[in-house]
């Protein structure tokens, strides 16, 4: 036999050695699991973990995807086949889509046997046509003000809860002609200007009016977005660019530096949800503060206590997955109060949806204002634009309020176009 | 099979597996409504896509943006290869190494040239006002601001893309630089030329197919622009910065329409072999002179 006879042959049987008898030899179920939200990585870390530990023949592979593209990551996984076992869905239109087709996994049975779990802000986000297919992460809130107390209390400005809006844009005045920067916010993802658009529209038709605009069915009846207080509310947005309130070129800056530009004292104001406290934790040399969302006197919001409560963020199973007993099982661990309340609370600083899970807990004076308002807010709306079709929430909202921020597109403009494009997207759905 | 048949075979196969097949795709799909993730929910709806395109401002408007985009980026960077390779063939101290020092953005990933100057450039965190604030220039400083004005931050995408193209384009240049036989500048030296009348008579003239080259592969680059525009911009503010490749992208994957989004990448296309074929009819690109 020649030598490289011999060599090809020990090569062969690596090899085979390899792709079949490796395999073979490890008999561990492997569930894939997509999720988006990079501040809980510590706790998704821990729940896999402990998961595995009571689980010794299950190996959960977890992927982090960039959140503000999941569904354009998610939505050729599946029509490719590739979709995983266990995913991270953070869209009210994308879970309706496909729970409607039943891509997911039913969990209403799961709901009924543990229901004392998940409060019921969580069934707009969670339930389609009366089924559910997702268990909520963490809850948000979108309903403050937060606010640099160095440099307030500098200039004598003291924020306080019963702030009206007039009070807001006069401390802004004083700021802006000390010199300072009033508020920071960068919207060249165009959020920053929708959560600013959706504040203010809860001041001027409240969380309902808002419901109301987004579950409208007619296009040619209803609520319009070219409604009078609609209209001011993006006129309030508009009219803070023109004040010169926001930062120099808010249009071409990213949310995430618009945070480090806050946390480095460099503004007064900045506008977020209640996940701004975990990112600001990381500066402890900074001291901040928080107010209501200030109301405007008169206005509708001023009689509510409205805003955002948000469980954006839902595990769903896929339904063509073959572990979805495993799935469930995943789903029923990660819930338990005690497990969601250590991953995600003590390990991530975030709040967990699971009612209970913080019971016990140390809790901040923030947290504590936080959790408040959950409780107590009964004007709840959810985000425009994962409500609405992206054609429409997406691009006539989230992409044109960068356009505001840029001069140029006008208030009225915006709720033209906003209008047509949502009135041409019901009339095609009726088709 | 036998001969150059099969030894092109390999290839080949790959380009009809990754290139006509995905093309032959996208072309089927203009042609129907699908919202990107359920097969079963694709429907044929004829040409109402291509209707929908006339139609749509966004599509006029990335498609301006395209051609301002094109325009400017290759202008500006087949002008100054030219010039640059020119000032390099004149054999200057670390020639040599200015050549490999251009050349070096064309080798890097554009994704990533886009990340760092979204980083340089930013007006909060960007470091251009302390490296320019010294030297009294802190004016240049503001060309971050340029990409939250809607009129001017196609401008600074082009002017990115030009220094990430205008080495390769130099480089191209100077191969057609060395290829013109010194003799002709000896003569023209033994006549009484001056460097610039050699460079006119001589060099320019001959340098026209390699100009042509520069200028194809530039406008094919500059066409298909997307990570600048999706890594900086977002193609904003509003869709001031939106170019073809960005609103097929968004359209089909963000907005859920498929169907449209393979139709404005086929509009793309087109518009791709329109132009380079202008370009072939009236350069000099493969004319024996």
């Amino acid at each position: 036999m020649k030598r490289w006879h011999i060599v090809a042959a020990i090569c062969l049987l690596v090899v085979g050695f390899i792709f079949c008898v490796v395999p073979l030899s490890s008999q561990a179920t492997e569930l894939t699991l997509w999720t988006r939200i990079p501040e809980i990585l510590d706790g998704w870390d821990y729940i896999i973990s402990e998961f595995e530990k009571l689980h010794p023949d299950v190996r959960i592979s977890h992927r982090l995807l960039d959140w503000a593209r999941t569904a354009e990551i998610l939505l050729p996984a599946f029509a490719a086949g590739t979709a995983p076992d266990l995913i991270d869905i953070c869209d009210v239109s994308i879970m309706k889509q496909l729970g409607e087709r039943r891509m997911f996994v039913d969990l209403t049975e799961f709901y009924s046997e543990y229901r004392d779990r998940f409060p019921m802000a969580v069934d707009v986000y969670a339930a389609v046509d009366g089924r559910y297919y997702g268990t909520p992460i963490i809850v948000s809130a979108l309903a403050h003000i937060y606010y640099n107390k160095n440099l307030v209390e500098k200039y004598g400005i003291t924020p306080t809860d019963d702030w009206t809006y007039s009070d807001f844009l006069d401390a802004c005045e004083k700021l802006k002609n000390q010199g300072e920067i009033p508020i920071v916010n960068g919207n060249k993802e165009g959020l920053d200007g929708e959560h600013w658009i959706q504040a203010l529209m809860t001041e001027t038709i409240g969380g309902s009016g808002i419901m109301a605009l987004l579950e409208r069915t007619d296009p040619d009846t209803g609520p319009r977005w070219t409604d009078p207080k609609v209209v001011q509310a993006v006129q309030a947005f508009e009219d803070l660019h023109k004040r010169g309130y926001f930062i120099e070129g808010m249009a071409a800056m990213g949310q995430f530096v618009a945070h480090l530009q806050f946390a480095a004292g460099k503004a007064a104001f900045h506008h977020l949800g209640t996940w701004i406290s975990a990112s600001l934790a990381k500066h402890p040399e900074f001291r901040w503060g928080w107010f209501r969302f200030p109301h405007m006197a008169g206005e509708i919001g001023a009689t509510r206590n409205g805003g955002v409560v948000s469980h954006l963020d839902l595990i769903t199973i896929n339904s063509s997955s073959v572990h979805q007993d495993i799935g469930l099982e995943f789903i029923e661990f990660y819930t338990r109060p005690e497990v969601s309340g250590h991953a995600f609370y003590d390990l991530c600083h975030q709040h967990p949806s699971v009612a209970g899970a913080l019971k016990g807990k140390e809790l901040s004076e923030f947290d504590q204002a936080s959790i408040e308002f959950y409780e107590t807010c009964d004007d709840n709306a959810i985000w425009f634009s994962v409500y609405l079709p992206h054609e429409v929430g997406t691009e006539h909202i989230t992409r044109a309020s960068t356009a505001i921020s840029s001069g140029e597109l006008s208030a009225i403009e915006f709720c033209k176009r906003l209008e047509k494009a949502h009135q041409d997207n019901l009339r095609a759905a009726q088709e | 099979m036998r001969g150059p048949a099969f030894f092109l075979l390999p290839a080949l196969i790959l380009y009809v597996v990754f290139v006509i097949v995905p093309l032959c795709g996208t072309v089927a799909l203009s042609f129907t409504h699908w919202r990107g993730f359920d097969f079963r929910t694709l429907r044929y709806i004829g040409l109402s896509n291509y209707g929908k395109l006339v139609s749509d401002p966004v599509f006029w408007k990335s498609l301006f943006n395209t051609f301002v985009f094109t325009g400017v980026s290759v202008t500006l960077q087949v002008t100054v290869a030219l010039v640059v390779a020119l000032f390099l063939e004149q054999n200057i101290f670390l020639g040599k190494f200015f050549r490999g020092g251009y050349l070096m953005p064309a080798a890097i990933s554009l994704v990533i040239i886009a990340i760092v100057f979204d980083l340089l450039l930013s007006p909060a965190l960007g470091i251009l006002k302390e490296l320019f604030k010294p030297v009294g220039l802190q004016r240049l400083a503001r060309f971050g601001m340029w990409f939250s004005d809607p009129k001017k931050a196609i401008w600074g995408l082009s002017l990115i893309q030009v220094w990430y193209g205008f080495g390769f384009s130099m480089f191209i240049f100077i191969s057609g630089l060395k290829s013109i036989d010194p003799q002709l500048f000896d003569a023209a030296q033994v006549d009484g030329a001056s460097g610039l009348q050699k460079i006119v008579y001589i060099t320019l003239p001959l340098l026209k197919g390699t100009a042509s080259v520069a200028f194809l592969l530039a406008t094919m680059w500059g066409l298909s622009v997307y990570a600048l525009p999706y890594v900086m911009t977002r193609g904003g503010p509003g869709h001031a910065t939106e170019v073809l490749s960005t609103w097929a992208y968004y359209s089909g994957f963000q907005y859920q329409q498929m169907g449209y989004g393979s139709t404005i990448a086929i509009a793309l296309l087109l518009l791709g072999l329109t132009v380079s074929f202008l370009i072939f009819k009236f350069s000099a690109i493969g004319k024996i002179e």
